[in-house]
This record gives C-alpha cells, sequence and structure tokens, in this order.
C-alpha cells in the first residue's frame, strides 16, 4: 500500500513564555499527510491557537519556540540558531478566528483579495483584480462584484470569513490552517463552511487543520483527530477510532461528553500534582504512579499514537 | 455626505452661540471695575465715568447683554480702546499671519512627529523608541520663549543665518498681492521669488521653535496609535498572506491608526492659530497672538473679548473640519455601519 | 519576602526605568538645593552695578544681570518658587478635579451632563492663552495667576477621573459594596476612588512640568508675576535684551532650569504612563 507523503512533519515542538521552555507546548510531534483534513481539539488553554501560530512563524514577541523542528515537504523551517519559523504563504496559509478582526476595516474587500493575489500568484494589478472576484465567488459569496467594491463591517460575520478564506486560499497553499472557523456562525452556516472546506481540498489537494473546541464539529468534517490538553498531544487517530477506540482517559472523557449528556464526575487534584509529570493527570481518573514523569507519544499502530502511560501498560 | 456636514455645522453654529455667552458673562462678570480697566490707571474720575457712559456700562447687564448680542450678529466684535477700530476688522487683518505661521509649524512638527512616532512603536522598549522618547519629552518641557531667544541668539547674533526678529518680512520690502494672506504662496504665485526666498529666512526661526515643541504631542500620539494597531488582527492576517513591511506600515497600519493622529494634528493646529501668543511676540509676528498681547497690557477689554470669541470660534470650526476628515479616512464613518446579513 | 530583599527588588526595578530614575533624581536634586543652597548663597536681591555682567565664573556659577545680582542665587530662589507653584497647580487641578469627575460619573444624568458641558467649553481654549486672559481681567500676583492656570488644568483631571468612574461602575465590587450599606458618597470616595486615581496621578506629573511652563511663560510676558520677584520666566524677560550685547547667560541660564525643571516632571509622567499601556 502507498505510503500517503507527509506534507506536514512536526517533531518535538516546544514553545513556552517567560522563563519557562515548555509551558504552552510541549515536545508535540504530529504527521499531516497529502490531503488528509486533520482535526485539532483542545479547551480554551490546551495551546492550539499557539501550535498554529508557531507553524506560521507567527508567534507573538513574548512568547518563543524553544525546541523542535517543523517540516513542509522535507523542508526545514525552523532555523536551528534562532529557533525563528521561516515560511512562505505558498507553503501554510491560515484562517484566523474572528473574520471580521482579521480583516482591515479600511480596505474594500476585492482589494484585500487581490493584495493576496498580487503576492502570491505574482499576478499584475488588473489581473489580481480580475481573480479576486473568482475566488469570492469559488467560496461561496453571491454577486462578487458587489461584494468586492464593500468594507468588512458592511458583512455578516459568515461573508467575512469566506473572504478571509479567500485570501488564504489566493496563497495556493499546500497546508490551510482553519482556526475555529466556525466559531459565533449559526449552525446553516457552519455546514456550508464546511462543504467549503472539502471542496478546497478536493479541488486543490491541500491538506486541512481544523481546529476547535468542539469535538462533534470535528469528527463531522475531519478524517484524523489530535487531541491537545495543556500544550501536550494526548492521542492522535483516524475519527473512528476516537469515537469507538480511543486510548486516552481525556479522549474518552471527551467523547462521552459529546455523545452522552451524563453528568461526568469531575476530578481536580490542583494543577501542582505531578507538576513535571502528564499534564493531565492532575484531572485523570486513571492516573497511577508513572504519570509522575511525563509520557512519551508513541504509536499504537499505524494509524494510532498515544501519549499516556495507563494506555501503554494496557497495550503491551 | 452633506446631510452629515450641514448637521455638524448647525450644531457648531450653536456652540459658537453659546461660547459669545459665556464669554460675555465672564468677561462681565469678573472682578474689577470695567470703566476703570479700559480708561487704564492714569485716566481721571471724569475720564472714567465718560467711558462708563460710552461704552454702555452703566446699563443694566441684561441691556448690555442685549447690545452685545445686537453686535455680535452684525459681526462687531467691539471696539478697540487703543485704535479706535473694529476688532472684528484688525483680527481678520491678522489671521493670515498667524495662519502662515500655524500651518507650516504644524506641516514640519508632522514631518518630524509622524516617522518618529510610528518607529518608536515599531521598535517598541528598544534603544530608538527610548531615544524618541526622550525627544519627546525635551519637546513637552521645552519653553518656547527660551528656545526662541536661544535659537535668536545663535542664528542671528553669531552666525547672521537668520535674519532678525522683526516680523515676516525685511522692513521696507513691499510684499506680493495678497491672493491668500500666505506670503510664502502669494510670492510664489505672483513669480516674486525673491520675496519668497525672504518669507521663508523670516519664517525659519520661528517655525522651528514651534515645531520643536509641537512634534512632542505628534510623537507621543503617533506612537501610542501606532502601538494599538500593530495589536490588531487584521496585522497578523496581512503578515500570513505575506505582506511587506512597507505595505504593512501603510495600508495597514497608517490608515486605522490615524483617526486620533488626525484628531491630535487638527487641535494642535487649531490651537496654534489663536494660542500662538509668545512666539508671536517673540519674533513680532504681526498676527492674532501678538494682537492678544498687546490687548492685554492695555487693558483693551473690547479686543480681548473679541480676541477670546476668535479663539473659542476657530476651536469648534477645528472640530467641525477634523470631523469631515475623518470621514475620508475611514469608511466606518462614512458610510455608517449597515450591515448586510444574507 | 524579607524587608531588605523587597527593598532590593524595589530598587532594581527603579533603576530598568531610567526615565523615572532621571526624573526623579533632577527633583531631589532641585529640592535639595532649594533648601540647602540658601543657607550659602547671596541675597538674590542685592544689587551692585560694580560687578553687573560678569560672564559665569567661579564665584558666581551663572555670572551677573544688570543690576549686578548673582543669578545663580536669584535661579535658586526661583527654584523654590517655581516648583512649588508647579507642584500646587497640579495638586490643585487634580483635586478640584477629581472631585468634580467623580461626582459627574457618581450621580450621571442631567449633572453630568452640564458638568462636561463646562469641560468642554474650557477645553476650547488653549490653557496659555485662557490663563492669560483670566490674569489680565482678576489681577496680577502669584496667587491669581496660580488659579488661572489651574482653572485650565482641571477639565483634564474630569475627564479621566469620569472615565474611569464610568468603568468602575459596571464592576461587581460596586454591586457588592451598595448591597452591604454603603451610600453614594462613601462609595465614591473610600470604594471608586482608590481604583480610579491611578491615571490621575500620572496626569498630575505632566500637569505639573505644563504648569512650570506656563507661569513661567505668563511671567515671561509680564503677566502674573513681575520684577523684581525672582522667578524664571521673569529672568529671562529681563535678560532678554541683553542678548543683542552679547549676554547671554542672563537670560539662558535661567530658562535653562525651567525646562530641566518641566523635563524632571516630564521624565517621571512618561515613564508611569508607559507602564500601563
Amino acid at each position: 500500500m502507498k505510503k500517503p507523503s507527509e506534507v506536514l512533519k512536526i517533531q518535538g515542538l516546544s514553545v513556552g513564555v517567560g522563563d519557562e521552555l515548555d509551558n504552552i507546548l510541549n515536545n508535540v510531534s504530529f504527521t499531516v499527510g497529502e490531503g488528509e483534513i486533520v482535526g485539532l481539539v483542545g479547551e480554551s488553554g490546551s495551546g492550539k491557537t499557539m501550535l498554529s501560530l508557531a507553524l506560521m512563524g507567527l508567534l507573538p514577541e513574548t512568547i518563543r519556540l524553544t525546541a523542535g523542528s517543523i517540516k513542509i515537504d522535507e523542508q526545514e523551517l525552523v532555523e536551528s540558531q534562532t529557533k525563528k519559523v521561516e515560511r512562505t504563504p505558498n507553503q501554510i496559509a491560515m484562517v484566523f478566528q474572528n473574520p471580521r478582526n482579521a480583516l482591515n476595516p479600511t480596505m474594500r474587500i476585492g482589494s484585500q483579495v487581490a493584495r493576496s493575489l498580487m503576492l502570491n500568484q505574482n499576478l499584475s494589478r488588473k489581473e489580481s483584480q480580475m481573480s479576486a472576484l473568482k475566488y469570492l465567488s469559488d467560496v461561496g459569496l453571491p454577486d462578487p462584484e458587489q461584494i468586492s467594491k464593500k468594507y468588512p463591517h458592511q458583512l455578516s460575520g459568515g461573508m467575512c470569513q469566506r473572504v478571509v478564506i479567500a485570501m488564504a486560499l489566493a496563497c495556493r497553499p499546500r497546508i490551510l490552517i482553519a482556526d475555529e472557523p466556525t466559531t459565533g456562525l449559526d449552525v446553516t452556516i457552519q455546514a456550508q463552511i464546511f462543504d467549503l472546506i472539502r471542496k478546497v481540498r478536493d479541488d486543490t489537494g491541500c491538506s486541512v487543520i481544523f481546529i476547535s473546541h468542539d469535538l462533534a464539529s470535528v469528527s463531522e468534517l475531519c478524517e484524523k483527530v489530535a487531541v491537545l490538553y495543556r500544550g501536550q498531544l494526548m492521542e492522535m487517530t483516524t475519527k473512528e477510532r476516537i469515537f469507538e477506540n480511543s486510548v486516552h482517559p481525556y479522549s474518552k472523557l471527551l467523547v462521552s461528553s459529546v455523545s452522552s449528556a451524563k453528568q461526568l464526575k469531575v476530578i481536580d487534584r490542583g494543577s501542582d500534582y505531578f507538576s513535571s509529570g502528564c499534564r493531565f493527570a492532575h484531572r485523570c481518573p486513571e492516573v497511577i504512579e508513572s504519570c509522575s514523569k511525563i509520557p512519551e507519544f508513541l504509536k499504537l499502530d499505524a494509524v494510532h499514537s498515544v501519549s499516556c502511560h495507563v494506555a501503554n501498560n494496557k497495550s503491551s | 455626505m452633506w446631510g452629515f456636514l450641514v448637521r455638524r455645522l448647525t450644531t457648531a453654529f450653536l456652540v459658537i452661540v453659546g461660547v459669545a455667552v459665556v464669554v460675555f458673562f465672564v468677561i462681565r462678570v469678573l472682578p474689577g471695575d470695567g470703566a476703570a480697566l479700559r480708561a487704564g490707571p492714569y485716566a481721571s474720575a471724569e475720564r472714567v465715568a465718560q467711558i462708563r457712559k460710552d461704552y454702555g456700562l452703566d446699563k443694566s447687564l441684561f441691556s448690555q447683554f442685549c447690545v452685545y448680542i445686537k453686535d455680535l450678529s452684525h459681526g462687531r466684535l467691539g471696539t478697540s480702546m487703543r485704535t479706535g477700530k473694529n476688532v472684528t476688522g484688525e483680527l481678520f487683518e491678522r489671521l493670515p499671519a498667524s495662519l502662515e505661521l500655524a500651518f507650516y509649524s504644524v506641516l514640519l512638527a508632522s514631518i518630524i512627529g509622524l516617522p518618529l512616532g510610528a518607529l518608536a512603536a515599531i521598535k517598541r522598549g528598544k534603544v530608538a523608541d527610548q531615544m524618541v522618547r526622550f525627544f519627546a519629552v525635551i519637546g513637552s518641557s521645552m519653553a518656547l520663549f527660551w528656545l526662541g531667544i536661544l535659537l535668536i541668539y545663535l542664528f542671528f547674533y553669531i552666525l547672521g543665518w537668520s535674519p532678525g526678529p522683526v516680523g515676516r518680512m525685511s522692513v521696507g520690502q513691499t510684499l506680493p498681492p495678497s491672493t491668500t494672506g500666505f506670503i510664502t504662496i502669494d510670492a510664489l504665485i505672483h513669480g516674486q521669488f525673491a520675496v519668497l526666498g525672504e518669507a521663508i529666512k523670516y519664517l525659519a526661526l520661528p517655525v522651528v521653535t514651534l515645531s520643536f515643541v509641537l512634534s512632542a504631542p505628534i510623537i507621543k500620539i503617533t506612537r501610542i496609535a501606532v502601538l494599538n494597531t500593530l495589536n490588531m488582527e487584521h496585522i497578523r492576517t496581512a503578515k500570513s498572506i505575506g505582506v511587506s513591511s512597507i505595505d504593512l506600515i501603510w495600508r495597514d497600519v497608517f490608515r486605522n491608526a490615524a483617526i486620533p493622529i488626525v484628531t491630535t494634528i487638527g487641535i494642535v493646529f487649531g490651537y496654534m492659530l489663536g494660542g500662538n501668543v509668545i512666539v508671536e511676540f517673540l519674533f513680532a509676528w504681526p498676527g492674532v497672538g501678538r494682537y492678544a498681547y498687546t490687548a492685554i497690557q492695555n487693558s483693551d477689554i473690547d479686543a480681548i473679548q473679541g480676541f477670546v470669541l476668535l479663539v473659542g470660534i476657530i476651536y469648534v470650526l477645528m472640530n467641525v473640519v477634523i470631523d469631515f476628515v475623518y470621514m475620508f479616512i475611514d469608511p466606518r464613518v462614512r458610510l455608517g455601519s449597515d450591515q448586510d446579513s444574507k | 519576602m524579607k524587608a531588605r530583599e523587597s527593598r532590593k527588588l524595589a530598587f532594581a526595578k527603579l533603576r530598568a526605568q531610567p526615565f523615572l530614575l532621571a526624573g526623579v533624581f533632577i527633583l531631589a536634586l532641585f529640592m535639595l538645593s532649594a533648601i540647602i543652597l540658601p543657607f550659602f548663597l547671596r541675597d538674590p536681591l542685592s544689587t551692585d552695578v560694580l560687578i553687573a555682567f560678569h560672564p559665569p565664573s567661579f564665584s558666581y556659577l551663572f555670572g551677573t544681570d544688570k543690576f549686578g545680582r548673582d543669578i545663580f542665587s536669584r535661579c535658586v530662589s526661583a527654584a523654590r518658587m517655581d516648583i512649588a507653584v508647579g507642584l500646587s497647580i497640579a495638586f490643585s487641578a487634580m483635586f478640584f478635579g477629581v472631585i468634580i469627575g467623580l461626582t459627574a460619573g457618581v450621580v450621571g444624568g442631567r449633572v453630568d451632563e452640564t458638568i462636561m458641558r463646562f469641560t468642554d467649553l474650557v477645553l476650547a481654549f488653549p490653557g496659555f492663552v485662557l490663563a492669560l486672559v483670566l490674569v489680565a481681567v482678576i489681577g496680577d500676583s502669584v496667587f491669581k495667576v496660580g488659579i488661572a492656570v489651574t482653572i485650565g488644568f482641571i477639565p483634564y483631571f474630569v475627564r479621566l477621573i469620569r472615565a474611569e468612574v464610568l468603568l468602575q461602575r459596571e464592576l461587581d465590587y460596586v454591586d457588592a459594596a451598595k448591597l452591604v450599606g454603603n451610600g453614594p458618597v462613601r462609595l465614591a470616595l473610600f470604594h471608586i476612588l482608590p481604583n480610579a486615581i491611578g491615571s490621575s496621578v500620572v496626569q498630575a506629573t505632566l500637569v505639573a512640568g505644563w504648569s512650570i511652563n506656563t507661569v513661567a511663560g505668563l511671567a515671561f510676558l509680564g503677566v502674573g508675576i513681575r520684577p523684581p520677584t525672582a522667578e524664571w520666566g521673569v529672568m529671562v524677560a529681563e535678560g532678554a535684551n541683553d542678548i543683542a550685547t552679547g549676554f547671554w547667560w542672563t537670560s539662558l541660564a535661567p530658562g535653562f532650569l525651567i525646562v530641566v525643571a518641566s523635563m524632571a516632571f516630564h521624565l517621571i509622567g512618561d515613564q508611569l504612563s508607559e507602564e500601563t499601556i
């Protein structure tokens, strides 16, 4: 069976703020294959947005990449000495949260999309203006001529979201990161955006990393799911596996909160518990002694990796 | 857009009326005998009584107020004690001089202040930022009159590069026909290049003195505005699609940082028009500020009153202009926040 | 943390803020010299025409003026007046501005609107011009100048405090305090005010700096404080014409001190406001 090519390979990525080396992301490793739609699930504070910003080389001033490698099509993005991430829009592009804030309030829609085209597809001003109309219609906006003359504050949230997607697509990226693209939008729009993402993948063959706190929507759209908790990548496997056969205690809790309305017993031993061990230990119902040491992210099989002592014990 | 302008001007007119009323009462109500002040410290009792009668100061406050309003509606701001002429006319005669000085000073201050402020914001916390902030601190603390004297001493007395502080032009030089009131522009459009050169030489020192001090608030507001804009999310989007630093500054930062910056520059300009007493005095500039100084030295109440009213009117009109400029900068102001939710 | 450790930490923080350090240092210098030096200096008012126009030297640090007065001792004497006046104006403006602004913010409604109209009215006039005209009408004296300048600065504090109060009003602790039974005055003074006052304190330092410049500027024009009082602006005015005959120190020395004193306050204010951004 032909192994799908690894478009994105992240190894040992650690990101820290202040004096810490890895308080935001701890030793994260995963891969994304060509044309895959991968979901990144985590609650707020899990580090999922920081992970995407790290990949984009857009981490804020005070937050630094302290270790790890990011390879796109075998090309290393992390500069070894300075740990800066050098990426081109052609490699990864991102669709940010809060689409209205992501757009320049003083620039017309058409110009914003056209600018992305001029920068990334080497088009002239005229060509990019024409092409922008096509992109606007491709992302499902009716009457692109009218829309391109408008300003962001004149559009609804859903329409702004599509514009941001258009701008990202203009970069013709190998990987498209979508950070909570449907948060704040109503359910019908959500379905439309999902269709759009699938269409984009089908048309261009790019891979998609879909970031969300909502496991349900992730399962609707994505083929693979990665579960992040407090900067530690806990489990990564196919969508089916996560629901039927997840191994990590945190994933299991997430899944049961989606599939049943049953009240879950909340455990919290205080975040100092096993402070240099597994990041989930303080809330884990299956915690054991070995959890005081942070578990490695190990392969259970070809499509399933997990970072958990309990899971490892069970499999061996 | 025009509806907005009309509304704004109507509000402005009402505010001006309010200012006029308050100015009247403040000047009348403050301690001191109006007639005695006008007559001066050397006047005899009969003179004071005569003045009291001539200026209607013996009548009731209410009837004085009516006279005041009636005069105002005819554009009469009163009669100067000193010259006997109509204050309105005198002020308007001197306005172009103040306007020219204020214009070039604010222009130079902006040319210095805008890039420095932006630089400080971009390099926040680094040495460049500290240096710019220090420069702004000096500008804020600078005593205009001291700086003026210092520059006159250096460039006139010692180096002889600049003409003496005798006003806008050398004594005896004929001015170009007054089309705009700006000697520089008038000389330019009438092709009198020698006069243009002279005018610039006379403008140099006062403009430099003022710009140094005026650049400080411009630097400060630009720095803050740019800092706030840099934190906005659309900057991140622009970076993500590969926008170059220069284009970023211009299209993403400046147009969004512009509103507070424009406001400050506008207010500074408005203050300079009427409030430039010290520099006009020092450089013998025949402007409104110097007129006010002379009026105050002579206790010329009507002139002072007219001047204060003018300053208030300038401020109100300046705000209208600023609001108008907003419309060009920010599409949200221009078009209103209408949303088509489809 | 032990007392000594916390003091060390405070000093380390101070050193990291050069502007603050410089400003405080300069102010301390002024304070000390204003208090101690007069015992060692000549009388600022004594004249001796024989030694007029001596350039700066060891015995006459800033030289002498046209009446033979020692400029350095006059400057030191002026320092007390100028800085004291500057501080008084800043405190008074803050005091009245805070009271008015608190009232506007806490009471709201018509009262608030009226106060804001008056504030806008005062702000229509540049502070210097306002003070100039007021002094012209109410008369010259240090006290009257102080009042005139203070009036011009009050609106700044009114606006600042009012904005803070409007913010604080919405916070939960205010509801809690009301529930416990605090009347509006207690609420305003003991609960809201401590939280709202921060930006006003920073503004006060800037106002102190501006006041020094304004008062000196007025004095330069012959308004407010007049000769022979030793005041920096007065001294610059007196010495301005001496420049024509090459005697630069009579006006440039006192003027320089105006800038330095004002700078001390502005350095502190600038650093403090930077902390809050």
